[in-house]
């Protein structure tokens, strides 16, 4: 209470209302408001705002009853999937934020996501399934060009050996007998890097230059998205 | 102590309270049917605080979800020394102030908490309370939608804070100390921040309807 003890200021009245005065101070407080009309009339004012603010939410609450009805779906599937109460649970743990909402929102927006992704699959699905097939016949050109060791050909070796019309280059070893290499021994095998890209992955396939045909160097890069969706392109 | 201003119409009575710890125990020992019954008992009213401090009907209903959620993980902990009403509405306050502390765009400092000035001035003035507005029947009041609306957005123009001790004090009729424990800062705090809401909140009501001047419809 202050210095004037006959005149409680607003805020004295206030807690006074609120019941946080007692004894001398309450009294003091609850015999000006009996004389003091204007007094009165705050004190009556924070009474009605009281009402007001209470009424307001409880209509508020009143017309959200449905769907609190179904929110028990949502509690009832989140306290299952934790399974028993835990009893080690922590007393200062309600600080932290359940864990329950935010995987289930993450998980719709993975849904959403790859719908999305799905989606733009559809537009390109040709496209990627001809990128599909030419890296698959690329692949299966080196395979058949591969080297192999000494006494074993490969089908593209075997035709360089037994044409003439096939170019060879001897290579001098003295008085023994030349030995005759096919140029396909030469072709040097493409570089294959692995990429590795924000969102997803890639391959970075070097074809090295070609002297006898004047080939220049070729580099394929293939970076496919993390969120890329092939259902079953075959 | 003088008895408080009436508070929220929720109060249990004695059965309702030997039912409660009866319904606690079982969910303790894992029946949910007991716990969706804690459930069914107290949302509305969880709902009603949580709405009255985030402001939004869906963040509101995500409060209470997750306040049930948490709940339920830590029941183990609750003794029962108090109701699991009032253990609850902890959890639901804390769940909507951190809410409100995530939200938050930009900090919002609550220039007028500050009472220091306030003591030995009269009831007139920057610091007063403002005396009766409507000069009606508050509950008639708000059978007008309009005015419903008007007290809404008189809410959603206060400080996140002085929005949050107000519904604690008027829907939950819980004691400066209390709120003082729950929002983890000073009864005089406490105090600064129900009396500036009170003040701020009748100042926007005037505001929306139209003035000072007509403050006085029936």
């Amino acid at each position: 209470m202050t210095a004037n003890a006959t005149k409680p200021t607003d805020v004295e009245i206030m807690m006074f209302l609120d019941g946080e005065l007692d004894g001398d101070e309450a009294t003091v407080v609850a015999r000006f408001l009996e004389d003091n009309d204007e007094a009165a009339s705050v004190a009556a004012s924070i009474g009605q705002l009281s009402e007001l603010v209470r009424g307001s939410v409880d209509l508020e609450a009143d017309a959200a009853e449905d769907k609190l009805a179904g929110l028990w779906a949502g509690i009832d599937k989140a306290i299952s999937s934790n399974g028993a109460i835990s009893s080690g649970a922590s007393k200062d743990a309600p600080a932290e934020t359940p864990i329950i909402s935010i995987q289930a929102k993450a998980e719709e927006r993975a849904t959403e996501k790859l719908v999305e992704n799905a989606g733009w699959f559809g537009g390109w699905q040709s496209h990627v399934m001809i990128g599909a097939l030419a890296a698959a016949a690329a692949l299966l050109i080196m395979y058949i060009q591969r080297p192999t060791g000494p006494g074993q050909t490969t089908p593209g070796q075997t035709v360089a050996e037994t044409s003439t019309q096939t170019p060879t280059q001897t290579v001098g070893n003295g008085g023994m007998q030349p030995t005759i290499v096919p140029v396909a021994l030469r072709f040097q095998e493409p570089e294959v890097e692995a990429l590795e890209v924000y969102g997803g992955s890639g391959v970075i396939m070097t074809v090295p230059a070609d002297a006898e045909s004047d080939e220049a160097a070729t580099a394929v890069i293939w970076i496919s998205s993390d969120t890329d969706v092939v259902e079953d392109p075959i | 102590m003088n008895k408080p201003l009436p508070t929220a119409s929720l109060r249990h009575d004695e059965t309702n309270e030997v039912d409660e710890k009866e319904l606690v125990r079982m969910a303790k020992a894992g029946d949910h049917e007991a716990f969706r019954q804690l459930f069914e008992r107290h949302n509305r009213r969880a709902y009603a605080l949580a709405l009255g401090v985030v402001r939004n009907p869906d963040d509101a209903l995500d409060v209470v979800q997750e306040g049930f959620i948490k709940a339920h993980r830590y029941l183990p902990k609750f003794e029962g020394t108090s109701s699991f009403y009032t253990w609850l509405y902890r959890i639901v306050m804390n769940l909507a102030i951190d809410h409100l502390r995530k939200r938050k765009r930009a900090k919002q400092v609550d220039f007028n908490d500050a009472l220091s000035h306030i003591e030995g001035e009269g009831l007139v003035g920057e610091d007063s309370l403002l005396p009766k507005i409507l000069g009606a029947d508050p509950s008639k009041s708000l059978m007008r939608r309009e005015m419903r609306e008007h007290i809404r957005l008189a809410m959603g123009q206060l400080s996140d804070n002085h929005r949050s001790v107000l519904m604690m004090r008027e829907l939950e009729g819980l004691t400066y100390e209390e709120m003082a424990d729950v929002m983890k800062c000073s009864k005089g705090t406490i105090m600064s921040r129900l009396f500036h809401a009170r003040k701020n909140m009748q100042q926007h009501l005037l505001e929306l309807m139209d003035g000072p001047t007509s403050g006085a419809e029936a």
